[in-house]
């Protein structure tokens, strides 16, 4: 199912990766077990999920997808 | 690169706060799209300072410009918020930007009236989250006196009042 627009909004440029779980877009973008840990029940669930639910308020979900996109901690090489 | 990003967020209070005569918060407008709050126009006496919500990082872009060249743009519709309601007429303060411990400047601190932060505003997931900041202070102790005329004295931490 095509990903509404307001979810959209959400993820910004992470939309592509809405198949994915919040766990997996941690990692794949540097981050570690503290932010996996700080995104809670939602570390598990699809970036999709996560944008559908704070496209309606969840202020858990809309912090996962800030975790998410913030993941690869500035001025660090990698 | 960060660090001249935080310059032009700052630099955009500084332009307020420099001015030689006190910009006064006039108005606050809203622009939303697709449910996230994207951008916040704030509008003073001569200036005007804008707020974006970058959605791909969920940092924030500050700046400034005139309030007449600002107009009041179509596409935003007057702020209902509660939180501005105490400081519109107050005087632009001083301004923060808030840098998190990832290296995103993702908030903005505004006081009015003095250097006494009074509203926060946070980036997170596309839109801007804004909330009033309280200072707690010790409870004032208030003392009751009934004299004889029956004129009832309020005290306040040793002040008398009637």
């Amino acid at each position: 199912m095509p990903l509404g627009r307001a979810a959209r909004k959400k993820l910004g440029n992470l939309a592509d990766m809405a198949h994915l779980t919040i766990r997996e877009v941690i990692r794949d973008r540097g981050g570690n077990a503290g932010n996996v840990r700080a995104a809670g029940h939602w570390a598990d669930k699809t970036l999709e999920e996560a944008a559908e639910a704070a496209a309606k308020g969840d202020e858990a979900a809309a912090t996962a997808i800030k975790i998410a996109k913030q993941a690869r901690r500035l001025g660090e090489e990698h | 690169m960060q660090n001249i990003e935080y310059k032009q967020n700052l630099d955009a209070f500084y332009s307020l706060s420099s001015a030689p005569k006190a910009e006064l918060l006039r108005e606050v407008y809203e622009l939303e799209t697709d449910g996230c709050l994207e951008a916040l126009a704030l509008v003073f006496t001569t200036k005007v300072l804008t707020f974006k919500a970058n959605e791909d990082d969920d940092t924030i872009t500050i700046r400034s410009g005139g309030a007449k060249e600002f107009g009041a743009r179509r596409s935003f519709r007057k702020s209902r918020s509660p939180v501005w309601k105490s400081f519109i007429g107050k005087s632009f303060g001083w301004g923060w930007i808030t840098v998190n411990q990832q290296g995103y400047c993702d908030g903005a601190l505004l006081s009015f009236d003095g250097l006494t932060p009074g509203v926060l505003l946070e980036v997170v997931a596309s839109s801007i989250k804004m909330s009033t900041v309280t200072s707690q202070s010790a409870p004032h102790e208030y003392g009751f006196q009934l004299s004889e005329n029956a004129i009832l004295h309020v005290r306040k931490a040793g002040v008398m009042g009637t």
